[in-house]
Formats: C-alpha cells, structure tokens, sequence
C-alpha cells in the first residue's frame, strides 16, 4: 500500500522493504531516512542518552540489513523495527545496571554515589523549556523499564495499543494497564515534585 | 470508591480518545461532581499534552555516512572471512571427520598393542650375556642379565627390579636355552630386569 503526500508518491514501509529485499539499496535509504529520528527518539527517552541512542539507532539499521530477509509482510514492518530497537534498547540497559552494580560494589563505602533528586531547581527555569524536559525525561528514567517502553511508545510515539502489543509481545489488556498505572506514577511524581517547590 | 475505580479506566480512554461520545458524556458529568476523578483527569491531560509537547531529537549530520561506512565495512569483513556462514559449514565438517577417523585409528591401535602385549610369553624373553667374549658353555659362573618382560598382572607381588633369583624357574628357563649344557651346573647369578 503506498500513499500521495504532497503530490508525491510515497511507498509504503513493507512496499520499501520488499524491494529492498530484492536488492534496492536505495530503499534502504529511504527506510532510514523515514525511520531515523523516530526511533533516536523513542530509544533517547528509554536509555536517557543521546549518545548511546545514536549507537542503539545504527545497531538497529544493521540488524534490519543484516536480517532483511527474515522480515514477512505478515506484520508491519513499524512493528518489526520498533520490536528489534526495544530489545536493543533493554539490552543496553541491562548491561548498564550489571556494570552499574560491579562499580557500586567495587567501591568503599564513603566512595559511593548515590542518585538525589536535585531538588535545588530553579522553580523559574523549570516551569518551561528545557529544564522541565529534563524533568520529565529523569522521572521517565525512574519508571521500571516495562513502565517506560510502554508510556513513551503511547505517549510520546504515539503507536496504537494494537501496535504497543505486537511490539512487547504481551496482550492489550495488559498494555492498557501498563500504560495507565505508568501515566499514574508519572502524574504522582511530577505533582510531587511541582508541590515541594 | 469502586465506581471511581471504573472510572479511571475510562479518564484514560477518554483522554486517548478510545471511547464513544454518549460514554464520553458520562465521564465529563462524574468529573464535574468527583473532586478526586477530576483531579487525576485534568493531571492526564496535563500529562499527555507535556509528552507530547516534548521536543523532538534528531539524528546527528553524519548519521548516514556512519551507517553507511559501518554497513560497507561488514560487507568486506564477510566477503574476506573464511569462517563465515556459508564456509563454516564445510569448514567444521572436515574437521569432524579428521577427529573421528584419528580417534579412530588410536583406539584400534591401542587395542593392537594390548592385544600383543598380553600375547607375549610373561616369562623371558631375551637374554643378554654381559660376557660376549665367552664361548659356549664358557660363560659359567658370570653374570648373566636376563630381561624379562610379564604383563602387569603376572608380575609377583615380592619382586622388585634389580631382585637377585635363585628359584626353580629361572632353572626351567635356562634349561630351554640353547647353552642347555648349562642347566645342570650351579645356577649363575641371574639379575633379572623387569620392563613394564
């Protein structure tokens, strides 16, 4: 299925994929292009880190050129790329809380960090603009993983409750839940935080 | 407090437009008179709204050129690598044989050596005269080293290498040399040597 944006003629994803499977490297392009910043945001919001996102990002494109052929018109392929960028991404996470552990536990006691919420904002710069995006994204990050993949695929990506469930391989009923107890924690949070200041 | 829980299914499919406008009716009206339902609405809404408001990332310039470079590089290193898929298969199949057919040869070997050895008389076999110059029958009264070679099992508990014999025998034995004319003077001392 292809659509007319703007006069133009746009393939559809499975359309791009199928011939690329046939060898055009120039859909390929296209799938990247389409796809890109997409997934930078959705993998940012998860891991919290631009950087690693990037990285994350280009894992995800090779592994989509790697195993073009394993993918199947039977699902879409939005759900396809999103599946192999989330298990990505909780890979990269896994391994930050393992090296996480090691480095906590390696050091002394008076050495050790330990994450404060920074209650010392300024209540001017955090009503708006960047301050209160960090905000959110840090309260994002304190979700449990299962929370967050859900609430920024729905909220932020805004992916149907259909797609959410193909993607994390759990039924809808349990996405819904999941997403309403996540936006509950984060209401919970934010209000606390905008009640201390 | 059971029908604010029903309901806050419903706050949340109101605010993700999932429900139809007569429910939608039902769930303005229960917010306008439930303080504590129209509190967690109105947070959604704010909430939603601040996620979607959030500002969109893009990828770096050179993002493309990167994954295009790391893309070419993986073709190269698969193009040169012997021990890629499609090789690896023919690869670990010889290998497999060689190991087989080695294992193979040893253990029929083994059973060859184990076979022969068990085979072989456990009393002596070679006898060495440590006075060659000597002619027949000449050399009595020298010594004489006799190496034997017994099987693990037949070797006797109370012999040890280098013992000193002068047992009935050793008298058997020599007599079946051919310097028998031996076998009826006083038995030469005999060093027996034992090879395992």
């Amino acid at each position: 299925m292809s659509t007319r944006k703007s006069g133009e003629y746009q393939p559809s994803d499975e359309d791009l994929i199928e011939r690329f499977q046939r060898g055009d490297l120039y859909a390929f392009d296209l799938i990247v292009k389409r796809y890109k910043d997409q997934l930078l945001n959705f993998i940012y919001r998860f891991v919290g880190s631009q950087e690693e996102a990037e990285d994350i990002v280009q894992e995800t494109f090779l592994r989509v050129y790697r195993k073009r052929k394993a993918y199947k018109r039977i699902a879409k392929f939005s759900t396809w790329i999103y599946t192999i960028a989330g298990n990505l991404a909780r890979t990269e996470l896994r391994r930050r809380k393992r090296r996480k552990l090691f480095s906590v536990t390696d050091m002394g006691f008076e050495d050790r960090d330990y994450e404060i919420t920074d209650d010392a904002l300024s209540p001017e710069r955090e009503v708006h603009g960047v301050m209160q995006e960090e905000i959110i994204q840090k309260e994002i990050e304190k979700l449990s993983p299962k929370f967050r993949e859900v609430i920024i695929l729905r909220d932020i990506q805004e992916l149907s409750y259909e797609e959410i469930s193909k993607i994390i391989k759990v039924p809808i009923g349990t996405v819904k839940s999941r997403v309403n107890r996540a936006r509950l924690r984060l209401q919970g949070r934010l209000k606390d935080l905008k009640a201390r200041k | 407090m059971v029908h604010c829980e029903k309901f806050l299914v419903k706050i949340f499919d109101y605010v993700d437009n999932l429900i139809p406008s007569d429910k939608k009716r039902e769930v303005e009206s229960h917010v306008k008179e439930c303080l504590s339902c129209r509190g967690i609405f109105d947070d959604a809404k704010a909430l939603r709204q601040q996620l979607r408001g959030l500002r969109a990332l893009k990828t770096s310039p050179d993002f493309e050129t990167v994954l295009r470079a790391r893309i070419r590089m993986e073709k190269s290193l698969s193009r040169r690598g012997v021990f890629n898929w499609p090789f690896r298969l023919p690869v670990y199949a010889v290998a497999g044989s060689l190991a087989v057919i080695t294992a193979f040869f040893i253990f029929t070997n083994s059973q060859t050596i184990f076979r022969s050895n068990s085979n072989r008389s456990p009393f002596i076999s070679q006898t060495i005269n440590e006075n060659p110059a000597a002619g027949n029958g000449a050399n009595l009264g020298s010594t004489v080293r006799e190496r034997v070679r017994y099987p693990m099992d037949k070797v006797p508990l109370t012999i040890g290498r280098g013992t000193r014999l002068d047992s009935d025998e050793l008298r058997r034995s020599a007599a079946l040399r051919p310097d028998s004319a031996r076998a009826n003077q006083p038995l030469p001392v005999q060093v027996v040597e034992f090879e395992f």
